[in-house]
């Protein structure tokens, strides 16, 4: 069964590649040559078909019939549209000029020269609701990436697509 | 699996016909589920997996551009079992080998037959198990290229190609998995082997 040597390796390669049908006609008379003189090499082929048999059989015996569901499943998420690639896209580069707009105000505030203990509560709140630049540009930000995207941000799908999202991203790694 | 008519269903697909999609999903299904379950033993995760492969196969369609289906469902397939695989801690008893003490059973009974009785299924069933077992005791690679064999009849070339690797280092995988099951089944390996002489 062990064949060490490399002739014997090149030898059980063509013997798979016979088994797969990879060989060309003039290959395959050639091994088949080859394997009249090497009776320990014919019985490695055998061995090699048996085992690659049992492990067929065995997983038919075995493995439980794929539910009716499953299908089901793929052929409900196929039915859904899935050409939202472009709004998302659109949205995420919303996300990334919202944050890049924020740091320069986030910055001047953590900047700030008076300590926050002493900052009186009420008058930040009145301060923020209602003369804060900072929520004009949410705001202004916010109607830009409901009108790029087509969508509201209220909207809950962004929410639910956020899953499909990270899934879209992970399947770039698949490219044929 | 011939490529063509899957190639055909895919292209109907594409036009809009769902039912096509539903004849692929039938065509893939011992194939892709079948190495699934090999991979990760567990059904109930194979049938998840199956679903999410074909999923993400159906999101990531406008990237496909080969003409080998299977090929690429495979892939997306191997690609989710080995994030799987890294997440997991090893199990070090599917490592052990795997060697019956009973020698009744041959490699015969547990091919597909099935006018067989009760008592002979259950034998069949015991066999199977072990060389189940075997076989999931291959290391990753090896195991791969052994169950594309068996359950996708895949070519070395197509094999090659989804691992990412020359075709002689798949060869030397299917030489090493195949030397791996006959230590592992030798006890069960008398029988198989005098059933392999038979014509």
């Amino acid at each position: 069964m062990k064949s060490p040597d490399p002739q014997n390796r090149e030898l059980e390669n063509a013997i798979l590649l016979e088994q797969s049908g990879e060989l060309t006609a003039a290959e395959r008379e050639a091994l088949h040559q080859t394997l009249d003189d090497r009776p320990e090499l014919a019985a490695w082929a055998r061995e090699s078909q048996v085992l690659q048999k049992a492990g067929q059989a065995a997983t038919e015996d075995l493995t439980p019939p794929l539910p009716e569901l499953s299908r089901e499943r793929i052929l409900k998420a196929a039915s859904q549209p899935t050409s939202k690639t472009l709004p998302r896209l659109l949205a995420v580069a919303a996300m990334l000029v919202l944050a890049l707009g924020l740091l320069p105000h986030l910055s001047r505030r953590l900047q700030s020269p008076h300590p926050v203990f002493t900052t009186h509560i009420e008058s930040v709140e009145v301060d923020f609701q209602d003369e804060d630049p900072l929520l004009d540009d949410l705001e202004s930000l916010q109607d830009q990436l409901a009108v790029w995207s087509d969508m509201s941000l209220e909207d809950n799908r962004i929410l639910e697509d956020e899953n499909d999202w990270a899934e879209i991203l992970l399947t770039l790694e698949e490219p044929i | 699996m011939e490529n063509q008519p899957l190639e055909n269903l895919l292209e109907q697909y594409r036009k809009g016909d769902i039912e096509a999609l539903g004849r692929l999903v039938d065509e893939t299904r011992r194939p892709l589920y079948g190495f699934i379950v090999g991979m990760v033993r567990d059904p109930h995760q194979a049938e998840d997996l199956f679903q999410d492969v074909w999923i993400r196969a159906i999101k990531g369609l406008h990237r496909y551009q080969s003409d080998r289906l299977l090929s690429w469902l495979f892939r997306i397939a191997r690609n989710r079992i080995i994030d799987i695989s890294r997440k997991r801690k090893p199990d070090a008893s599917l490592q052990q080998p795997i060697g019956g003490t009973d020698s009744s059973n041959t490699l015969e009974s547990v091919l597909p037959n099935f006018d067989q009785g009760p008592e002979r299924h259950t034998s069949n069933r015991e066999l199977a198990l072990r060389i189940q077992q075997a076989v999931h005791a291959l290391p990753l690679e090896q195991r791969e290229v052994y169950l594309m064999r068996t359950e996708a009849h895949m070519p070395f070339k197509q094999i090659a190609g989804i691992q990412n690797v020359s075709i002689n280092t798949s060869l030397a995988r299917m030489q090493y998995a195949i030397k791996h099951l006959r230590e592992a089944l030798a006890d069960d390996y008398a029988s198989l082997n005098s059933l392999s002489r038979t014509p």
